[in-house]
């Protein structure tokens, strides 16, 4: 019996840990907090118009996107939940790398980066322009110099 | 201290963002509580609205060390031990194997509901907008980083 127990507990514990809940999930239940979060399945329906501008193919390039999030705050005390959220969020995932840090007169943005376990990116932006707070994930088998090259749209 | 003395430097440690674990469980407890001082009222609904799901750190560990200890207290060999360590093992990842696949397909969402009742062309503006700040970010970083190097080029060579 208690070895029963003890299976069934400790593979509830695997499973509840890989089903943890990503920035958006975390942010959507703030008020006044404004969420975005579009999957690998939402990309595969659309395309970007051609303006032949750019050097790289956005369809190509969204294909390989696993998950686009965008989060924004435009208040002091909703913008500080988010900034603490993101903190942990950070903090809790294990080899992510601050790549950048710039400060612009009252604007700061950061930009995170981690490599997952199955080889693809995540890149993380903060920017904070107070009271206002921006922050964009992107999941996918991109690098950073493909985002570089992506101009104007 | 007073209490709201002690809320107000609690309150200006979260909004900075230097706030330890333990303090905001602490701000937590002060707002999901009864007695809230009126000035405070602004931030009551911003913190009960957090909702810590998280499974408590080192859970798993400190419940597979008393299930062992338990254990050893029946069984004085270390043979014993390792095989009913292996038999719990076995078990639960047979479980967790049928629980991954059963619960992902089970949430799957119908094609209607894909877009979650965004447009294409909504979806197509938001992906744009995130690659186009991602990009100036980079490209800003990098500038940044060129006119720092060429400035301290040009002083080194005065």
């Amino acid at each position: 019996m208690r070895t029963i127990f003890a299976s069934i507990a400790i593979s509830l514990l695997s499973v509840m840990s890989l089903s943890a809940r990503d920035l958006v999930e975390e942010c959507e239940d703030i008020r006044d907090v404004n969420t975005v979060s579009i999957n690998q399945s939402m990309l595969k329906l659309v395309s970007f118009p051609d303006k032949g501008s750019n050097p790289i193919d956005l369809d190509a390039l969204s294909s390989r996107l696993d998950k686009v999030q965008i989060i924004n705050a435009d208040e002091e005390v909703t913008s500080a939940a988010v900034r603490n959220i993101v903190k942990r969020y950070l903090d809790s995932q294990p080899r992510f790398e601050r790549t950048m840090k710039m400060k612009d007169g009252d604007e700061s943005i950061q930009m995170y980066m981690r490599r997952h376990s199955d080889n693809k990116n995540e890149f993380v932006v903060l920017v904070e322009d107070a009271p206002d707070i921006t922050v964009v994930v992107l999941i996918g088998s991109i690098t950073m110099d493909e985002l570089a090259n992506v101009t104007d749209l | 201290m007073k209490q709201n003395d002690r809320i107000d430097i609690l309150i200006s440690r979260y909004l900075d963002g230097t706030s330890t674990l333990d303090e905001e469980r602490a701000l937590r407890e002060y707002f999901t509580g009864d007695s809230i001082d009126p000035a405070y009222a602004g931030y009551r609904d911003m913190f009960r609205a957090f909702d810590d799901i998280a499974i408590p750190d080192g859970l798993d560990k400190r419940l597979f060390n008393t299930i062992g200890r338990l254990d050893s207290q029946r069984r004085s060999d270390s043979f014993g031990i390792r095989r009913f360590m292996l038999r719990i093992s076995a078990i639960a990842a047979g479980i967790a194997i049928v629980l991954s696949i059963a619960i992902p397909s089970a949430s799957s969402p119908a094609d209607e509901d894909v877009l979650c009742g965004m447009t294409p062309e909504e979806v197509a503006s938001h992906t744009a907008m995130a690659l186009q700040l991602m990009s100036r970010t980079i490209s800003a970083g990098q500038n940044t980083a060129t006119r720092t190097i060429e400035s301290l080029s040009a002083d080194n060579q005065e």
